[in-house]
């Protein structure tokens, strides 16, 4: 009778286990992404969207914004310092080539969603669609701390 | 026109002005229908010693404020601005910090090499418009004597070379602050500062040929050579095959002995970030952008900004304390005479009106004052500055200060209100028996 039991209490979080990975992990064609996060910000604000993609493919996958119902605009942005300020550049796009991986991280590639639509408290999640040259890539976004460096699952491999 | 729409020239003149409007409604009503100039010039000048004290204590305590501001912002674009030709770095893995303080600040850091096959990958890529392996290690008095291709070279000093490209093994290209002349001849030391060792290369003679232009940065003081030299001085192979007598890339990754970090440069924006992506790799290469390193130090540090911006104003406040101290203390030097004025029958508006008058011609003269000394000071910071880190730093004064004074001006000329007001108060039979 014991061991049933024991045995029912590390199953049962399973479903809540896999779902949680799901979150964390979405694919369209050849192209996988990986930990998508933001941090939290106000409604009317501006915030931006970092996460891991890689491509399995053969062909370079070209990435060129985002959209996404809590936002006015969903633009491809990359990080620069002009006169020892911290910029946001547009950057038209970016291609993932064969095989490769592209990080949109801090200081570095993001997608600048303009005109938030309500506000961002972390532990929320929202749904944005990385628009690609071969369609669109469905992420679910996780809403981290206003300070936040990295998504709170980086490092785990899924 | 949404605010966001205007440009940052009109932003910076509309929160001026917006920070002034305090200062000139209070000036407008306080004035209004009263020209008491001749009469506040005459006290001016009766008490011209304190007055003098005043503007001059005001002037220093402003100007050392906007200086201060000034002086940080100068530095955090100078440090920024020695990055620039610093897109991407790419080096073993290790502290992106110790490695941007190397590269860009040539810093003695120990730091793991870069094999040839790593070269050939980063060389070979599609985006890579400019690949420069840098080698340090070795001196020449202050100047640290850096290993690299003359395509690096030319990169760095946007091709401004006094004299010659190298052409040959043993010669060099010296920064523009560099203390030699071209013709000169030198040996390396082996190591940079404390450490230097200065016979290890006792058999290697290194001529100048060339002097590159001024670029703002330590690279000014250091000394460029073919890196095939710096490689054979310590002994190694010289990233070619024996009998090719090549100098520069392409290199051989067979006898590629290594290099702490390469410098890469896109054409292309996109690319640099795609490089990053593909060059950071666990326990193989760490690619980093030096300027997003700058950024995450400059968050650091901006708690000491906040700090500095803090002291300021405090030191304004305590000087605004100290300045309506004393105009009520001057008040009471023409007491008589306000006293007088008001027996003759003067409106108590008018003499008002005199008192406020008098504190802000000293207000204001103090403050346009100090905004000259803040210059000054910001100029002789910034030259101190420059030459103890080779890094230029230009600081002129910006918005951020002339917003800071127009706070200023603004919230003394209100304060200065509580003197004008209290003189109101004192009996005027008392005022004329003083």
């Amino acid at each position: 009778m014991r061991y049933p039991a024991i045995i029912a209490l590390l199953v049962l979080p399973l479903p809540a286990i896999a779902q949680d990975h799901d979150d964390h992990l979405s694919h369209h064609g050849t192209l996988h992404a990986m930990h998508a996060w933001t941090r939290a910000s106000a409604r009317d604000g501006t915030t931006y969207v970092f996460v891991d993609l890689e491509n399995h493919g053969a062909a370079p996958v070209l990435i060129h914004g985002a959209r996404s119902d809590i936002a006015q605009t969903g633009a491809l942005v990359g990080f620069t310092l002009e006169n020892g300020e911290a910029r946001w550049v547009d950057i038209p796009t970016v291609p993932v080539a064969p095989g490769r991986e592209l990080h949109l991280e801090p200081d570095a590639l993001a997608i600048r969603l303009g005109g938030l639509t309500q506000d961002l408290h972390r532990g929320d999640t929202f749904d944005m669609h990385l628009l690609t040259g071969i369609g669109e890539l469905d992420l679910h976004v996780a809403v981290e701390a206003a300070g936040a460096a990295q998504h709170s699952h980086a490092g785990h491999m899924h | 026109m949404a605010w966001n729409d205007v440009s940052a020239l009109w932003q910076d003149i509309a929160l001026t002005v917006l920070f002034l409007v305090p200062a000139l409604l209070t000036g407008a009503l306080v004035l209004r229908g009263y020209a008491p100039w001749p009469l506040v010039r005459a006290i001016l000048w009766r008490f011209r010693g304190a007055s003098a004290l005043f503007v001059l204590l005001i002037a220093v305590s402003v100007g050392m404020g906007i200086g201060l501001l000034a002086q940080e912002r100068g530095l955090r674009r100078g440090t920024a601005q020695a990055a620039d030709k610093f897109d991407l770095v790419i080096t073993a893995p290790g502290s992106e910090l110790t490695a941007m303080l190397a590269t860009v600040f040539l810093q003695p850091a120990d730091m793991g090499l870069l094999d040839g096959a790593t070269w050939d990958e980063i060389a070979g890529h599609d985006s890579v418009a400019l690949a420069a392996p840098l080698a340090f290690g070795d001196s020449f008095g202050a100047s640290a004597v850096v290993g690299t291709t003359l395509g690096f070279a030319r990169y760095l000093a946007d091709g401004q070379i006094t004299g010659r490209p190298w052409q040959a093994e043993g010669e060099a290209l010296i920064g523009a602050l560099v203390p030699l002349e071209i013709g000169a001849e030198f040996t390396p030391a082996h190591g940079v500062g404390d450490a230097v060792d200065d016979h290890a290369h006792g058999d290697a003679h290194i001529r100048v040929v060339g002097r590159l232009g001024r670029s703002g940065t330590p690279w000014d003081r250091a000394i460029l050579v073919p890196i095939e030299t710096v490689w054979e001085v310590h002994g190694l192979a010289n990233g070619h095959a024996p009998g090719t007598g090549r100098l520069g890339p392409p290199f051989d990754a067979a006898y590629f002995p290594g290099a702490p970090a390469v410098v890469v440069h896109s054409d292309a924006l996109w690319a640099n970030y795609a490089l990053r992506s593909e060059f950071t790799r666990d326990r193989e290469t760490m690619a980093f952008f030096p300027g997003a390193v700058l950024a995450q130090l400059y968050g650091v540090l901006g708690d000491v900004r906040q700090v500095m911006s803090l002291m300021a104003l405090v030191t304004q406040a305590l000087v605004a304390a100290s300045v309506l101290l004393g105009l009520f203390i001057l008040s009471r030097l023409f007491r008589r005479q306000i006293a007088l004025l008001r027996a003759l029958g003067a409106p108590a508006r008018f003499v008002f009106a005199v008192v406020w008058c008098f504190g802000a011609a000293l207000l204001l003269s103090g403050a346009l004052l100090g905004l000259c000394a803040g210059v000054g000071t910001a100029s002789v910071l910034a030259r101190v500055v420059t030459a103890r880190t080779d890094v230029l730093v230009a600081a002129p004064v910006g918005w951020t200060e002339i917003h800071f004074l127009a706070v200023f001006v603004s919230v003394t000329l209100l304060l200065s209100l509580l003197p004008a007001a209290i003189v109101l108060r004192q009996p005027v039979v008392q005022g004329l028996r003083s």
